[in-house]
């Protein structure tokens, strides 16, 4: 019950924010919108069984497949911005920090993926 | 065991703070034992307590468990309708899609905005049913009544959006007439902020006769002793400012007239606070531009000029430059055109000086003379409003030391770099020297300017 709760929190703080919700974050869809108009309300009732659950699989497939893969290209914009842009400091700092920046590189991508993944950024 | 039951008092004493049976608009009962059961000696109150005690608890348990959540049933299922049915996206696919997630969504949402609604003191869904006319005339007769207790409740009501033309009316002659009442005043000044907020859309709350009552009255406040009272209600006459429709800009003009007055007023008075943020209401809208706001910078920079530039009055300057940089398209192109003048002392000097001191920009020859004007520079900010206008004289220094850069042997990004330092520094100097212009113009050119402008063609003298 506790947990039950606890991700209802957690899906009522997030879900606003959540990247799906923005129309260009649904490209399966609004394909399939494009594609598919019924005209009559009855068309419309008469696809509703099919559709239905190809509505739902698509925003899941948009959701956790394709726009994860189109947000890569700016995660790792965002990571080259954050860690590896504009060098401050002396050759021999900048030695000194490549180790680290090395390191850091995969969690940044990590974190800036995962949030664009996620939220409409 | 009992240290952690002890720690759950804590989240609990903090939420009854804002618990929904705190605020008296929540309690339907209560007040009705309140008058009707509690007599008003002390005596019949002692002789009455083994009766009204009980009951007013039996009253104060429906109120909280009965009859304030049965209030908040309508408010809760528009939050559902707003939050879960909004249109999420216009294509059949769509559309089928995320029936099902709202339709699971559609309960969870309505039990959690239900019970925040019956717990919480939480303001109603903007949406919620309009009071009927019977409802807000007996507010209106409410907030001018003599009974003191009657009329603090009508301006704790907080309904703000559905009171008219009359019940605004109402609350301005009520602001007038008890104008010695200082609780009552902060009431309705919180009622009278809000109505200035939600004034955008509402045009029958936007006719001249309303938005000069209005202005007056809180210009009237604004007039009253008291540091509180006097910036709450410059924070009105300024939220009117930007709130009013986009339109005639007469009636912005009323309400840029009373903080025209209320400036001389303070001046002439030496409440310095006031007259600073009575400028804030000078801020155009970038939709709206009105003469009267364009005299007011007219009359405040004179007013400066007249005073040679009080230390205090930097935050007024930079107003005032800041809306003669928004009439000058050139001026315009530069990032800089929001409150540059406060910007440049806390923020832009520093980078100036850093790019002046960035290892691939600082010729050597300068590099003595850029080192020390970042020391007197960063000297002048510590030291704080006062050197204001000492710090004044340092952008021709700082275009110097810029221009003697040799830019051919720059890298692209910095010499971009520079060029813009460069033409930021020339263009402050032109909208300082402009000001100056400004405040020694006469009424006639100050006409011509306020017209070319704003591009529109000069009228022929008759």
């Amino acid at each position: 019950m506790r947990r039950t709760i606890l991700i209802l929190l957690v899906a009522a703080v997030l879900l606003p924010g959540c990247a799906v919700f923005e129309e260009d974050n649904r490209m399966l869809t609004s394909a399939l919108d494009d594609a598919v108009e019924p005209e009559s309300t009855g068309a419309k009732i008469a696809l509703s069984p099919v559709f239905i659950p190809v509505g739902v699989a698509s925003i899941v497939v948009d959701a956790v497949v394709i726009h994860p893969i189109s947000e890569i290209p700016n995660a790792a914009d965002d990571t080259y911005e954050l860690v590896w842009e504009d060098p401050e400091g002396s050759y021999v700092t900048q030695t000194f920090l490549l180790a680290p920046k090395l390191v850091v590189t995969p969690v940044v991508f990590v974190f800036t993926w995962l949030g664009r993944s996620m939220f409409d950024i | 065991m009992t240290v952690r039951r002890t720690l759950w008092l804590i989240p609990a004493l903090a939420l009854c703070c804002s618990c929904a049976f705190s605020n008296r608009e929540n309690r339907h009962l209560v007040p009705w034992v309140e008058e009707h059961m509690v007599p008003e000696s002390t005596g019949g109150r002692i002789l009455a307590a083994p009766v009204v005690l009980p009951v007013g608890i039996v009253a104060g348990i429906l109120d909280a468990f009965i009859f304030h959540p049965i209030t908040v049933i309508d408010d809760a299922y528009r939050d559902t309708a707003e939050l879960v049915w909004h249109d999420f996206g216009t294509g059949y696919v769509t559309s089928s899609g995320v029936l099902p997630f709202k339709t699971i969504a559609t309960p969870i949402v309505f039990t959690f905005s239900f019970l925040g609604r019956a717990m919480f003191d939480t303001p109603p869904n903007e949406n919620t049913r309009e009071r009927s006319d019977d409802e807000l005339a007996a507010w209106a007769r409410d907030i001018l009544s003599e009974n003191r207790g009657r009329r603090m409740a009508a301006a704790r009501s907080s309904r703000d959006m559905e009171l008219g033309p009359k019940e605004l009316s109402a609350l301005l002659a009520a602001c007038r007439r008890f104008n010695s009442d200082a609780k009552f005043l902060a009431e309705a000044m919180h009622r009278l902020r809000s109505i200035a907020v939600y004034i955008y859309g509402r045009p029958d709350l936007q006719g001249a006769n309303t938005i000069k009552e209005f202005a007056s009255t809180v210009g009237l406040l604004a007039r009253q002793k008291g540091a509180d009272q006097r910036s709450a209600a410059l924070d009105i006459l300024e939220m009117l400012t930007y709130r009013l429709d986009k339109g005639d800009t007469a009636r912005l003009g009323l309400v840029q007239n009373e903080l025209s007055r209320l400036y001389t007023f303070y001046v002439n008075e030496g409440d310095r606070l006031s007259e600073v943020m009575c400028c804030l209401g000078l801020r155009q809208r970038d939709d709206m531009v009105s003469l009267v706001g364009d005299a007011m910078v007219l009359q405040i920079a004179r007013s400066l000029e007249r005073r040679n530039f009080p230390a205090y009055a930097g935050m007024i300057e930079a107003e005032v430059q800041r809306v003669v940089w928004d009439r000058i398209p050139a001026m315009r192109q530069h990032a800089i055109d929001k409150g540059w003048r406060v910007a440049r002392v806390r923020e832009n000097w520093a980078w100036r000086v850093d790019v002046l001191l960035h290892p691939g920009l600082r010729p050597k020859a300068s590099e003595a003379e850029a080192v020390k004007l970042a020391r007197v520079i960063c000297g002048k900010r510590m030291a704080g409003p006062r050197e204001m206008e000492t710090l004044l004289t340092h952008p021709r220094a700082v275009l110097a030391v810029a221009r003697a850069v040799d830019r051919a042997k720059l890298p692209d990004r910095l010499r971009d770099q520079l060029d813009f330092l460069i033409a930021d520094i020339e263009t402050q100097i032109d909208a300082e020297d402009f000001v100056r212009k400004l405040a020694d113009m006469s009424k006639e050119d100050f006409k011509a300017f306020a017209w070319t402008a704003r591009g529109v063609r000069q009228p022929k003298k008759e």
